[in-house]
């Protein structure tokens, strides 16, 4: 018994029209639906004593030796924080200049803030406009000394270059509370080195500015981390 | 209603004549492949169904290639590194040069681990399939001792990860956690201090962890030759 695993040209022309089906058509039908199944379910198909294919891992690279399938966004690379105390006080003094949120610590942590694990087939283009990218939410209180200056915060990959956008939290009252997003964070698959930087414009006030940072969860989401789909049809339902 | 059949029976040469028309039944058997397949990739009945009869695929074994998830357990202490940090301790004398955990609760840490991957049943290139650590770890040796080693064990599996020697506050990283797959694993960080006699070591905190399913280490080996685009695939 023979069986074969095999993407073959599936064309029109194959069969003309108010014509039998032969056994040439047939024979290629069965080798694509089994290529089909070993590269849906990385199995044998029934009936064949080997496989060809890999299966399927929604890494779609072909160039890198991936094995195909659209990314999949898996969710949270990263959690920080220190149940609802100040878990990291830059301190700022220098206006219109980022900083490293970590810079407050007794001794600056060597390297990178953060290593997070990003998924494969997740592969930014620098300058980071569109999908696929990180996001990240974080909890902040700031006060300002006077007036209404406004706080930059974003996050940077040391391991391939490129910032996410400024998040801008702006303290209309003199002080400012709550989450805030972080988006189009570069991402490129395998581990990533990150850092956490804030920034002030303080032009015109004088004094430091007390920023406390409370919880920081790093993501992956399905609308923004995995590329567009060049489909523009769903299969199923 | 028509009839919508669902199934991958064997669709091997010998039901093909060479220079023969073809059976319908070749064909019926196509359809039923063609359905079953789509059901399994999508998740929802065949098209002109109206219920699904094949399980949709789901990345576990024997549904799909097994693919790492990503992170399984994180954090970051931030600027809290006081003895009352769970993540922070001081090795006297008597504990110096054998390994305790280093967390008072038993077990450290549990994780969920993605059906598949296993150390003990699957594999990639050549070596079983294990989690990825990123640790930022910080060694005060002002009390004494020279060094401290940091490992894994897992209660699951009875196995340790190999030893990562740490000196100040750096980075450690490890590649070889043990785990077993499909369920909850149960696993300690142990440290050892390291130096001659009489010395303790005042102080080793954890400042930030990452423990990670990897493509690298964790997504087992498929048995498959080809990629799926492969033009030197053998075909017929």
């Amino acid at each position: 018994m023979s069986s074969y695993s095999w993407f073959s040209v599936l064309e029109e022309t194959l069969w003309s029209a108010k014509e039998f089906v032969d056994s040439g058509g047939l024979f290629r039908l069965r080798a694509f639906a089994n290529a089909l199944y070993e590269t849906l379910l990385d199995d044998t198909p029934r009936g064949a004593g080997a496989r060809q294919y890999k299966g399927h891992s929604h890494a779609p690279d072909t160039t890198a030796g991936e094995f195909g399938g659209r990314p999949v966004a898996r969710g949270t690379l990263q959690a920080a924080g220190a149940l609802g105390q100040s878990w990291l006080s830059p301190a700022i003094s220098v206006a219109s200049t980022w900083i490293r949120a970590d810079n407050n610590l007794g001794s600056a942590r060597p390297g990178q803030m953060f290593y997070v694990p990003v998924s494969r087939g997740i592969v930014s283009t620098l300058p980071v406009t569109t999908p696929p990218y990180l996001e990240a939410l974080i909890h902040l209180d700031f006060t300002a000394p006077a007036g209404s200056p406004s706080l930059d915060v974003r996050i940077t990959n040391l391991s391939y270059g490129g910032a996410s956008a400024a998040c801008v939290v702006t303290a209309g009252a003199g002080s400012a509370s709550g989450l805030f997003t972080i988006t189009k964070i570069p991402a490129f698959q395998g581990w990533n080195r990150l850092n956490l930087e804030v920034r002030s414009n303080l032009s015109g006030v004088g004094g430091s500015l007390t920023v406390d940072l409370l919880d920081l969860v790093i993501l992956e989401r399905p609308s923004v981390s995995v590329p567009a789909s060049a489909g523009s049809a769903s299969l199923g339902g | 209603m028509p009839l919508i059949l669902r199934g991958f029976g064997e669709l091997t040469n010998n039901v093909i004549q060479i220079g023969k028309r073809g059976a319908s039944a070749i064909a019926v058997r196509m359809f039923a492949a063609g359905n079953a397949l789509y059901e399994s990739l999508t998740g929802v009945p065949a098209s002109g169904a109206t219920r699904r009869d094949i399980r949709a695929h789901d990345h576990t074994p024997g549904n799909g290639i097994v693919i790492p998830r990503g992170s399984v357990y994180s954090f970051d202490v931030g600027e809290d590194l006081s003895a009352s940090s769970a993540w922070s301790v001081a090795i006297a004398i008597a504990d110096m040069g054998s390994y305790f955990a280093i967390l008072d609760r038993s077990p450290n840490l549990k994780i969920f681990v993605t059906p598949g991957i296993d150390e003990n049943t699957t594999a990639v290139s050549g070596s079983a399939c294990t989690l990825e650590a990123k640790i930022l770890v910080d060694v005060d040796l002002s009390g004494g001792g020279s060094s401290v080693d940091f490992r894994f064990y897992n209660r699951n599996t009875g196995t340790y990860s190999a030893a990562q020697n740490a000196t100040a506050l750096q980075w450690i990283s490890f590649g070889d956690i043990p785990i077993e797959g499909g369920t909850w694993n149960d696993l300690d960080l142990q440290i050892q201090g390291n130096g001659g006699a009489g010395s303790a070591i005042a102080r080793v905190s954890i400042f930030s962890f990452n423990l990670a399913e990897t493509y690298g280490r964790s997504q087992p080996e498929s048995n498959g030759n080809y990629l799926y685009n492969n033009p030197s695939a053998p075909r017929p």
